[in-house]
């Protein structure tokens, strides 16, 4: 699992590791078991206080992403492959929610704000090549 | 487990100027940051809990340890960086640090010699003839060396260039990931704390204005924008409000108690963004901390 944490991003350091350890575990490349680095590992080597972390791993505990065994640290919780995908797809339709409100309030049509879809995933396909 | 450092009631009395009485209660692990304006008593604080200025009353236990003018003892598990560190000008960079090693039963040579070379020291130079670059690395070594179990650090990146601010950072970060140390870091560059710091004291004519955990700052102040069909009045949380064209925007000690507020007033295209620890600290030194609604 790689974090890359930004200054300039407009969300909260937490808010940045809750979004990408839950990626990694939705995506599958965290498996379930797997154990989490040490919150205090994690907040030095990420460059940020050990409660920015501690508070980050407690909001992944409670989506039930991740749980602690008492003093061993935190792992991946168990999720079937279906849930991981329900999970990514309610998550996603949130976020995409207000981008399209945006572009309907620009005055663009359902069918021309599809188009732009297609040809965003088009690009980042050619990219993954 | 003994809190790293307790200050209980600690008043400090110059002619023009009184610090305290403060209470402060640190817990091992983790880094604090002590923030204020010139003149707020930071330097002060530090001193006192360093052992170089006796306060006028209170009481300062580091570690368990009680300090008091006739057993040092506590002051050997202090790292001090002070704001101007006094040095043996004469004296080679190698010499000075040989000579405060004599202070401290936990001094380590060889680690002193692993943040000497990590740091680029030239230990043969003089130190008066050092830059202020090399001066402060000097004073971080023979204030690490011991492995302290309370660090203070007053203002160590003030006037540094952005090269030499970052070899600092890196050996700061290198010694937090040792969970015995405790940080007490006073600094106006809000900057070096918004990924250091774990809690925030913000001083003001030396008392504490507030003490929060950052993270707890970061998540409940908001700017909020918004369209209203009615006069604001008090609005939850709100602590100043300004009118932004048809909308009004609002600055938020409490976003959630706003947002709610404003769902109940009926306000449409709510928008809430979250602020920088820089933001909220100039509106918490402006006396916003506490809620007062000031129209526009």
């Amino acid at each position: 699992m790689i974090i890359r944490l930004s200054d300039m991003s407009p969300l909260p350091l937490r808010e940045q590791i809750v979004r990408q350890v839950r990626g990694s575990i939705l995506s599958g490349e965290l498996q379930e078991q797997a154990q989490l680095p040490s919150i205090r590992a994690l907040a030095k080597e990420q460059r940020v206080g050990v409660v920015t972390v501690q508070r980050a791993f407690e909001d992944l505990e409670r989506e039930g992403m991740i749980f602690a065994r008492q003093g061993k640290g935190y792992f991946v919780a168990p999720m079937t492959e279906a849930a991981r995908k329900t999970e990514a797809r309610d998550l996603a339709s949130r976020m995409l929610q207000q981008p399209v409100r945006e572009a309907m309030a620009m005055g663009l049509e359902s069918s021309e704000i599809q188009d732009l879809v297609r040809e965003l995933l088009a690009s980042k396909e050619r990219k993954h090549r | 487990m003994n809190a790293a450092l307790e200050l209980h009631d600690l008043t400090v009395r110059f002619k023009r100027f009184t610090l305290g009485p403060l209470r402060l209660d640190l817990q091992p692990g983790r880094v604090t940051g002590l923030v204020g304006p010139n003149g707020s008593g930071k330097t002060t604080s530090l001193r006192c809990i360093a052992g170089n200025l006796y306060p006028d009353a209170g009481e300062i236990t580091v570690c368990g340890r009680r300090a008091t003018q006739h057993d040092g003892s506590w002051k050997e598990v202090i790292g001090y960086v002070p704001d101007s560190p006094c040095f043996f000008e004469r004296m080679t960079a190698g010499n000075f640090l040989r000579f405060m090693s004599g202070f401290y039963p936990d001094w380590s040579h060889p680690f002193a010699g692993r943040l000497v070379e990590r740091l680029k020291l030239d230990l043969g130079a003089r130190v008066k003839h050092l830059s202020a670059g090399n001066r402060m690395k000097v004073s971080l070594v023979a204030a690490l060396a011991h492995r302290p179990r309370l660090a203070l650090f007053d203002e160590p990146t003030a006037g540094l260039d952005p090269i030499v601010r970052t070899e600092v950072f890196e050996v700061l970060w290198e010694m937090m990931g040792n969970e015995d140390m405790t940080v007490l870091y006073s600094t106006h560059i809000l900057d070096d704390l918004h990924r250091l710091a774990d809690d925030v004291i913000f001083l003001h004519d030396g008392r504490v204005r507030l003490s929060a955990t950052k993270d707890d700052l970061i998540d409940r102040w908001r700017r909020i924008r918004f369209g209203l069909d009615q006069e604001l009045s008090d609005l939850a949380g709100v602590v100043e409000a300004t009118r932004v064209g048809p909308e009004l925007e609002v600055i938020s000690n409490d976003g959630q108690k706003t947002l709610a507020a404003l769902s109940s007033l009926g306000a449409t295209r709510v928008r809430a963004q979250s602020l920088t620890l820089e933001e909220i600290a100039v509106n918490i030194m402006k006396g916003n901390g506490d809620v007062t609604h000031r129209p526009r």
